[in-house]
């Protein structure tokens, strides 16, 4: 705490103080210019404040060299505006005025537009958001009780196929990652993006929980069911593959499949 | 072209005090050329709009001070360092980097009132149609900023009591000229 001793100043003094610039400039009537020259008489500390007052004026006059480039620089606004205003003379001249040219091009754009897609629009169903599309390809899967058993189960070797599920020639499965978690058991709302490829048949999502995570789905043309499914997470080294999921396409065989790590394939066991 | 001519003299003559007036407020050689390219501009623009209402200069000056305003808006300008210090303390006559540095770090109101009275040699009423703000105001932005200056160059003339203040300021914005 500032424990100095100050002397107060009169509240004559400051209302004197707040008209002295207006003094000093001339810009104050006979009278008062009158009755603060007395009080500046008598008073030192108003006469110190005119001092101050005085010397911040003397700096007004200080000249200021303008750079060569501001010069250059406005002369060339000054040439390009001109220019521009010019050519919009013309134009009204020539055209008329251009507010109004402006809205009638504008206008038969828009009609033009119009009439386009009223007589070209394709006439198949709009196609279906991303989110959408996630969840009828889950529905289609879960439908199939004998096929969510396949891909729910955490099978590394091999999966028992029956003959009915063969008849929809989706069958194989195998994960090369035990203990995966299967991503369609997730909401769609976990995902933060999920987007579609340009061949609606792949779906690229983000999840929520870890961004730099990509999982994509490959839809089978004929089937819509999953071909597979990759996800990749991003390490210093590059991206690396943690989990694969993949459907083979067997017509028509009924059996058992076994996994050959040499191979890296199923082979089929007729019954 | 007759606006062009016109606004030739007009560059001619007044040129300078507005990059000076820039150079005070930018601290800054390039932002200040900068501001007074812009300012020109869009006097230039408006050359023909101009009614003569208030003098060249103050027009030039309000164009200038909304053009700063705009540039502040859109980046934080840091003002006050050794080079803006030197950049300023060209632009006045006085060596005294003290005042310099406390002339920079007035609030942007006051300094902008203290720049076109103190600074440019406006009237009061010229640097208040330049803010546009009423003339009452633009004394007490004038006065204030005096004091603070004063103040942080002679602590111990920094007298004013709070309700000396009140006083003050109170019969400041009654008070007709």
């Amino acid at each position: 705490m500032n424990l100095k001793w100050r002397r107060p100043v009169k509240k004559k003094c400051l209302l004197i103080q707040s008209k002295i610039d207006r003094f000093l400039r001339g810009e104050l009537s006979q009278t008062r210019r009158q009755k603060i020259a007395i009080h500046l008489g008598e008073c030192d500390a108003c006469s110190k404040y005119l001092e101050f007052c005085r010397k911040l004026d003397a700096t007004a006059d200080s000249s200021v060299e303008v750079p060569e480039s501001l010069t250059q620089r406005v002369h060339a606004l000054q040439s390009d505006r001109a220019a521009v205003n010019r050519t919009q003379r013309r134009l009204k001249f020539h055209l008329g005025d251009p507010l109004m040219k402006k809205i009638v091009v504008s206008s038969a754009a828009l009609s033009a537009i119009c009439v386009g897609i009223a007589l070209f629009a394709p006439s198949r169903a709009p196609a279906a958001s991303p989110q959408a599309a996630f969840l009828a390809m889950k529905k289609a899967i879960l439908s199939d009780q004998k096929l969510a058993d396949v891909i729910t189960s955490p099978l590394k070797k091999g999966v028992k196929v029956e003959p009915a599920a063969l008849n929809k020639s989706v069958q194989v499965v195998y994960w090369n990652q035990p203990n995966v978690k299967w991503p369609l058991d997730l909401d769609p709302k976990e995902y933060s993006q999920i987007r579609f490829g340009q061949t609606q048949n792949r779906i690229w999502v983000i999840p929520k929980s870890n961004p730099m995570r990509r999982d994509e789905w490959v839809l089978h043309e004929a089937t819509h069911l999953p071909k597979s499914w990759t996800s990749y997470t991003l390490k210093p080294t590059g991206w690396v593959q943690q989990a694969f999921l993949k459907f083979n396409l067997v017509n028509g065989t009924s059996g058992e499949y076994s996994f050959d790590p040499k191979s890296g394939e199923y082979n089929v066991v007729p019954k | 072209m007759a606006n062009e001519k016109s606004f030739e003299d007009l560059y001619r003559s007044r040129g300078g005090q507005v990059y000076r007036f820039a150079l005070r407020l930018c601290a800054n050689r390039e932002d200040a050329e900068d501001l007074a390219a812009e300012t020109f501009a869009a006097a230039f623009e408006n050359w023909n709009k101009y009614r003569g209402e208030a003098s060249p200069g103050t027009w030039l000056y309000s164009i200038a001070l909304n053009k700063w305003r705009m540039v502040r808006r859109r980046k934080t300008v840091r003002l006050v360092g050794p080079d803006a210090i030197d950049t300023v303390s060209e632009s006045f006559n006085f060596a005294e980097l003290e005042l310099v540095e406390a002339i920079l770090n007035l609030p942007e109101k006051l300094k902008e009132a203290f720049l076109l009275v103190k600074g440019e040699g406006l009237t009061h009423a010229e640097a208040a149609k330049a803010v546009g703000v009423p003339t009452g105001t633009m004394y007490f932005r004038v006065h204030r900023a005096v004091l603070r200056l004063r103040s942080e160059l002679q602590p111990q003339a920094s007298t004013r009591e709070p309700q000396m203040e009140a006083a003050c300021e109170k019969e400041m914005s009654i008070d007709p000229i």
